[in-house]
C-alpha cells in the first residue's frame, strides 16, 4: 500500500507555486523531476480500495527520498499494522511481522494487484524521472478542475518503459499534473489518474485527494488521500536498508 | 479323429447343460473382447486427437520450456534455429503469458502464436485470416475457454501483456472463431493468435517456444537449446492413463473367467463321476486310459469352440456395428482427463480375438483335464462293475 | 425335518460338499465382483465428492457462478452460523467447512532468505477436531508418505512430489504467500510435518493441506470459508435426499439480490457430475446384473446335476415307499439349505478380501504425468456396500433352488424301477 504513495508522487507531479516564464516541454518535465528528486518526504496517507464486497481504507506512513528510495510502514487497519515495505531502485521487499519474514517481490508477483487495488506492484516499481524517461511535446491547452493546463504528450525514450506513452494535464501556474493517462505501446489507454483536490504545503502545491483507475478492470478505482506531508525532513540513510524492515 | 467325433457327440448329447456352459463361456468372450476393444479404441482416439490438435509428429521444446510452470514462460523462447525453419515440416509456436479482462475481470491466460497457414495441426488456424475489426487482433479460442469466460465469436476482449523489454502493451482481441477440440491442452486458459502478430506484439521476431514437427521420421539435428520430445514421450501420460483403466478391468475378466471355469469344472467333475460305466466300456473296447483322459478333456474344450461360434453369432454383429459406428458418450469425459469427443469407437483387432480365444482355451484345457486326470487310474473291470477308483 | 436333512447333508459328502463348494465359490465371486465394481466405478465419483463437490455443497451465489477456480474474496461469511443451522436441520449429514486457495510456498534458509519456493494449491479442512471426519474423508492416514498428520495449529502437509522436488525435510518452516479475502497480500508461517500422496495428479504436483482455522487466520477470513460441504452419514450419495435438502435450504435462504447469500447444490448439479453419476449407476447395475445372471446359470447347472446324480438314491427311497412329492420337497429343502449355507459362507469368504481391497486398494498406476487436470485416484478400491451382504443370496439361493426344482421333475417322470437302476452305476 505504501508503495502507492511513491507512485502517486511520480504520477501526480508537483511544482513550485509561481508561474514560470514560457518553458519548453522538456524544461517543464525537468522542473517537476527536480522538485521530486530533491524531496525528502515524510507523509501520512490513506488509500481507499473498493473490493467486491467491502470498501477498505488503509493508512500508511512513508519516508521517501527521490524517486528511487522509499520506506513505508502501515498504521492501520490492525491486520496490516506493522507491515513494512522497502523500495531500493528496482528491488521491492515486504516485511510481515506476523511471519517475521522479508519477502522479495519479484517475477510474476510483481504483476499482482496491491491489496486488491487498481495498482500493481509493477506500478510501484516505476522510477519516475520523467525528463530522463520521456520525450515531451505540448499539444494544446485545456482546463481541468477549473485550472488552465497544458496538455502534454510524453513518449518513452527507451523501449523498456512500462508505459510507452503518457498524456498529462499540467497546471500552468502550479506545475502539478492534474490528470494523467497512461497508455500501452499500442496506444490503448490502461490507467487514468485524476486529482480531486490539491493543497499548498509550505510553498509547494501537492495532491490532496486523487483517484487511480485501471481502465480495463471493472470497478470504482482506488482513492488516495494525503493527510500530512513534510518536506526536507532528515531521514537517516539506515532507514532505507533491509535491516530497518525488522526493526 | 475318432476321439473328436466322440467328444462332439457326447457334448451335443448333454443338451441343455452344454448350451448353458457354452452360453456362459460365450459371454466371457464377448465381454473381454468388448471391454478390451473399448480401451484400445479409447487410447487410439485420444492419441489421434492429441496428434491432430496438439502434438503433431513430435516436438522441439526450448530448453527452459515447462508447460506445467507458468512462471517459466516469459524466458523460455528463442529465435527459431535455422535447421528447424521449414514451413512444410514444422510449425513454430510462441507462448506468452498475458492478462485478459473478460467482462472487466482480470484473468491470467497464455497467448499462443501460430501461423494461420500451417497445415500440420488440425486446429482451424486458417480462421485467423478472417478480418477483425480495425484496431483489434484476431484470435481464436476453444469451446471450454469460451464457456469458462463467457466469450463467443464476434466478441472483443481487452488484453494486456508485456513486451520483451518489459513495457506494457494492450489491445483488444476480436474472437474470430471458437473451435471445438477434444484436447483440453489446446483450449483451456489460452488464446490462439497469428504468430507474426504475437511476435510483433512482444517484439521477439522469429521467436518460438516450441516447434511441432509434421512427422517423426524427419527428425532434425539436435540443437543445444532445443530439446527433442518424441511422440512416445509426449504420449506417455495418455498411455499410462488408459493402461491403468485397462488394468482395473482385468479383475472383471478374472472373475468372469472364474465363473465360467467353475461351470465347466462342475460339468467335467460330474461327467467323470457319472460316466464310470461308459468310460469303463470304452476302455474295455480298447481305448487306453490316456485316450479316455483326452476324450474328457476334449469334451471340455469343445465348449470353448462352441462358445466361440456362439459369441460370433450374437457378438459379431455387435462388434461390427460398434467398430464401424461407435456409440455416443453421454457425458463430458474431459473432466476425467480424457479427450474422447462425442462418440466412442471401440477398436477390435485379430490379435484381440485370437488372444482372448487362446487364453480362454488354455484355462479351459487345464480345467477340463483336472477332473479327468483320475480316470487314468481307473481299471476297466472296476469301472464296468460301477466301482469307484 | 430340517435337522434331519442337514444331518443327512453333513453325513453324505457327495450330496453336500461338492454343491456347497460350488455355491460358496460362486457367491464369493459375485460378492467380490460387486464390491469391486461398485468401488471402481464409484471411485471417481466419490473421489470427486470427497475432494471437491461434497454430497451437497454450500457456497455464495457469486462462487456458484464461477465455473473455474473460485476467488477467495467470494467466500461465504458467517460460516459458524450456517454450520449450526445446517447441523441442526439436516442431521443426516456431516457438515464441514473448507477453503481452497492458491499461493506460493516459500522456504527460508537460516537467514530467513528464500531458499526454495513453488506455486501451490491449498486445501484447508477441519484437520484438528477430534471427530476425525475430514481425516477420513481425505483418507489421510493412508495417503501419508512421510512424517505425521498435523496435531497442532500451524502444521501442514505437502504433496509428496512437491516435497521431494524441493528437497524439503520434516519440521521445516514454510511461508505461504497468498492473497487474503480483501485482496491484500497474506503471509503466514507454517511447519511442514508430513508429506502425502493425494492420488490426484493435479494436486500431487504441488498442494498443501492445512487446518481450516490456520487459513482463516492467514487469509483474514474471520468466520469465512470458500464452502461448506455436506456428507451423508451413511457414506454414500443419496440422490433424492440430497435434492430435497438442497431445495429446502435454497427456498429458505437463497436471496437472488445478494450475490453473497448462500446457495446449496447437490453433487449432481455441479459440473457434469449428474450425467456421470447416472451413467455409472446404470453401468454398474448392468454389469452386476449380467454377472448375477451368469452365476445363476452356473448354480442352476450345479443344482441340476446334484439332483441327477442322486436318481439312484431316490429310486431306493421310492422303493421303500416314500411318496414322490415328499422326496421332491426334501430335495428342494436340501437345496435351500445348501443355497443358504453356501451363500452365507461365500459372502463371508468374499467380504474378507473385499474389505482388504477397500482399505488398502491396489495402486494401478505410477504417477501419471499429464498436463490435463486428471481427477483420478491412482488407487483402485473395492467398496463393501449394503448390497454386498445380500447380492450373493440371489444366485446362491434362488438359482440352486431353481436347479433342484427342475432336476426334481425327473422324479415324477421316471418310474421307481428306472431310478433304482441308476443305483447300479
Amino acid at each position: 500500500m505504501k508503495f502507492f504513495f511513491l507512485s502517486m508522487i511520480g504520477i501526480a507531479l508537483h511544482s513550485m507555486a509561481w508561474t514560470a516564464p514560457l518553458l519548453s516541454a522538456p524544461e517543464i518535465l525537468f522542473k517537476i523531476d527536480q522538485n521530486l528528486t530533491s524531496a525528502n518526504l515524510l507523509s501520512v496517507s490513506s488509500f481507499t480500495i473498493h473490493g467486491s464486497r467491502s470498501t477498505r481504507t488503509i493508512k500508511a506512513k512513508s519516508w521517501i527520498q527521490g524517486a528511487h528510495r522509499s520506506f513505508t510502514e502501515y498504521l492501520s487497519p490492525p491486520r496490516e499494522k506493522g507491515n513494512k515495505m522497502l523500495k531500493l531502485d528496482d528491488n521491492l521487499w515486504i516485511y510481515y511481522p506476523n511471519a517475521d519474514r522479508v519477502i522479495k517481490i519479484a517475477g510474476h508477483m510483481l504483476r499482482q494487484s496491491v491489496m486488491g487495488s487498481d495498482l500493481s506492484y509493477e506500478d510501484m516499481m516505476e522510477n519516475n524521472k520523467l525528463h530522463e524517461a520521456y520525450q515531451a511535446t505540448i499539444q494544446k491547452t485545456d482546463t481541468f478542475l477549473d485550472r488552465p493546463c497544458w496538455v502534454m504528450s510524453l513518449q518513452a525514450k527507451q523501449p523498456d518503459q512500462a508505459y510507452s506513452t503518457r498524456k498529462v494535464w499540467v497546471d500552468q501556474e502550479r506545475f502539478i499534473t492534474l490528470k494523467q493517462e497512461l497508455f500501452a505501446k499500442s496506444g490503448k489507454l490502461l490507467k487514468r489518474v485524476e486529482m480531486r483536490e490539491v493543497f499548498l504545503v509550505k510553498d509547494r502545491w501537492y495532491p490532496k485527494r486523487l483517484l487511480f483507475k485501471d481502465i480495463l478492470k471493472k470497478g470504482e478505482g482506488t482513492e488516495v488521500l494525503i493527510h500530512t506531508i513534510e518536506f526536507d525532513v532528515d531521514i537517516p540513510p539506515s532507514r532505507f536498508s533491509k535491516a530497518s524492515l525488522r526493526r | 479323429m475318432l476321439l473328436v467325433r466322440l467328444a462332439f457327440k457326447n457334448t451335443m448329447a448333454a443338451g441343455v447343460r452344454t448350451w448353458l456352459n457354452t452360453f456362459i463361456l460365450s459371454l466371457t468372450f464377448v465381454f473381454i473382447i468388448l471391454i478390451n476393444g473399448i480401451h484400445t479404441g479409447m487410447y487410439l482416439q485420444i492419441v489421434r486427437a492429441r496428434i491432430a490438435d496438439e502434438l503433431g509428429g513430435g516436438q522441439y521444446w526450448h530448453a527452459d520450456y515447462d508447460p506445467f510452470d507458468p512462471f517459466s514462460l516469459e524466458e523460455s523462447h528463442a529465435p527459431l534455429p535455422l535447421s528447424l525453419q521449414n514451413s512444410e515440416k514444422t510449425v513454430p509456436i510462441l507462448v506468452v503469458p498475458a492478462t485478459i479482462y473478460p467482462h472487466g475481470q482480470m484473468q491470467s491466460v497464455v497467448l499462443k502464436g501460430i501461423s494461420p497457414e500451417q497445415s500440420i495441426l488440425q486446429l482451424p488456424t486458417s480462421s485467423l485470416k478472417r478480418s477483425a475489426p480495425a484496431g483489434t487482433i484476431p484470435v481464436m479460442i476453444g469451446m471450454r475457454m469460451a464457456r469458462d469466460f463467457q466469450l463467443s465469436e464476434g466478441d472483443t476482449v481487452a488484453a494486456r501483456w508485456r513486451t520483451h523489454d518489459g513495457a506494457f502493451d494492450a489491445m483488444d482481441f476480436a474472437i474470430v472463431s471458437v473451435f471445438k477440440s477434444d484436447v483440453q491442452a489446446v483450449d483451456q486458459g489460452q488464446l490462439w493468435i497469428p504468430l507474426e502478430n504475437l511476435q510483433r506484439m512482444v517484439q521477439t521476431p522469429n521467436h518460438a517456444t516450441f516447434i511441432v514437427l509434421r512427422d517423426e521420421l524427419q527428425i532434425l539435428p539436435q540443437e543445444a537449446s532445443w530439446q527433442f520430445h518424441s511422440l512416445e514421450d509426449l504420449l506417455a501420460d495418455t498411455r499410462l492413463l488408459v493402461e491403468s483403466k485397462r488394468a482395473s478391468a482385468v479383475w472383471l475378466y478374472a472373475i468372469l473367467m472364474l465363473l465360467a471355469m467353475l461351470a465347466i469344472f462342475d460339468t467335467q467333475a460330474l461327467s467323470v463321476f457319472r460316466r464310470h460305466k461308459e468310460l469303463g466300456t470304452l476302455m474295455a473296447l480298447g481305448l487306453t486310459p490316456s485316450k479316455v483322459v483326452q476324450l474328457i478333456t476334449l469334451e471340455g474344450c469343445l465348449h470353448g469352440i462352441l462358445a466361440a461360434i456362439l459369441a460370433t453369432v450374437y457378438g459379431g454383429p455387435v462388434f461390427w456395428y460398434l467398430g464401424a459406428e461407435g456409440y455416443p458418450i453421454p457425458v463430458d469425459t474431459e473432466q476425467f482427463g480424457l479427450a474422447l469427443g462425442e462418440r466412442m469407437v471401440p477398436v477390435f483387432s485379430v490379435g484381440l480375438f485370437a488372444g482372448t480365444f487362446g487364453t480362454v482355451m488354455l484355462f479351459l484345457a487345464v480345467i477340463s483335464y483336472w477332473p479327468a486326470r483320475k480316470i487314468a487310474k481307473l481299471q476297466p473291470s472296476d469301472a464296468l462293475r460301477g466301482r469307484s477308483y | 425335518m430340517i435337522f434331519f436333512l442337514t444331518k443327512g447333508l453333513l453325513r453324505d459328502k457327495y450330496r453336500s460338499l461338492f454343491p456347497l463348494i460350488v455355491v460358496t465359490a460362486g457367491v464369493a465371486l459375485i460378492v467380490l465382483l460387486q464390491a469391486w465394481i461398485d468401488g471402481a466405478t464409484g471411485n471417481m465419483i466419490e473421489n470427486t465428492a470427497r475432494f471437491k463437490t461434497g454430497h451437497v455443497r454450500v457456497t455464495t451465489q457469486a462462487s456458484a457462478k464461477q465455473s473455474r477456480h473460485i476467488p477467495i474474496d467470494l467466500s461465504l461469511t458467517e460460516v459458524e452460523h450456517w454450520l449450526s443451522i445446517l447441523r441442526d436441520r439436516h442431521s443426516s449429514l456431516y457438515w464441514k467447512a473448507r477453503t481452497r486457495f492458491g499461493g506460493i510456498l516459500d522456504f527460508p534458509d537460516e537467514k530467513g532468505e528464500t531458499s526454495a519456493q513453488g506455486p501451490v494449491v491449498g486445501l484447508a479442512v477441519d484437520l484438528l477436531s477430534s471427530d476425525g471426519m475430514e481425516r477420513n474423508n481425505l483418507n489421510l492416514k493412508n495417503a501419508l508418505i512421510d512424517g505425521r498428520l498435523p496435531r497442532n495449529p500451524g502444521e501442514i502437509l505437502v504433496s509428496d512430489l512437491f516435497f521431494k522436488k524441493l528437497n524439503l525435510r520434516l519440521g521445516q518452516s514454510a511461508t505461504l504467500i497468498s492473497t487474503d479475502m480483501e485482496g491484500g497480500m497474506a503471509v503466514h508461517n507454517f511447519t511442514v510435518v508430513g508429506s502425502i500422496n493425494f492420488g490426484i495428479q493435479a494436486l500431487d504436483r504441488g498442494a498443501i493441506l492445512t487446518d481450516l482455522t490456520d487459513v482463516q487466520q492467514a487469509l483474514n477470513m474471520i468466520d469465512a470459508s470458500s464452502e461448506i460441504l455436506g456428507y451423508f452419514k451413511g457414506g454414500f450419495y443419496q440422490k433424492d435426499d440430497a435434492l430435497h435438502i438442497a431445495k429446502t435450504f435454497n427456498l429458505q435462504f437463497q436471496n437472488f439480490e445478494d450475490l453473497f447469500s448462500p446457495v446449496m447444490k447437490t453433487m449432481r448439479e455441479q459440473d457434469e457430475l449428474g450425467k456421470m453419476y447416472d451413467l455409472y449407476e446404470s453401468m454398474t447395475f448392468l454389469v452386476i446384473a449380467a454377472f448375477v445372471f451368469i452365476m445363476a446359470i452356473v448354480l442352476w447347472n450345479t443344482g441340476l446335476m446334484s439332483g441327477m446324480r442322486r436318481y439312484g438314491e431316490l429310486g431306493v427311497r421310492m422303493a421303500l415307499g416314500e411318496s414322490q412329492g415328499r422326496i421332491y420337497r426334501s430335495l428342494l429343502a436340501e437345496s435351500l439349505i445348501i443355497g443358504v449355507a453356501g451363500s452365507f459362507l461365500g459372502t463371508l469368504l468374499a467380504l474378507i478380501p473385499a474389505y482388504y481391497l477397500q482399505v488398502y486398494g491396489i495402486d494401478v498406476s505410477q504417477m501419471i504425468q499429464s498436463n490435463q487436470g486428471v481427477l483420478l485416484s491412482n488407487v483402485m478400491r473395492a467398496q463393501v456396500t449394503p448390497l454386498s451382504f445380500f447380492i450373493g443370496f440371489i444366485p446362491g439361493v434362488f438359482a440352486t433352488f431353481l436347479g433342484a426344482l427342475i432336476s426334481g421333475f425327473g422324479i415324477y417322470k421316471r418310474q421307481t424301477a428306472e431310478l433304482f437302476k441308476e443305483l447300479e452305476t
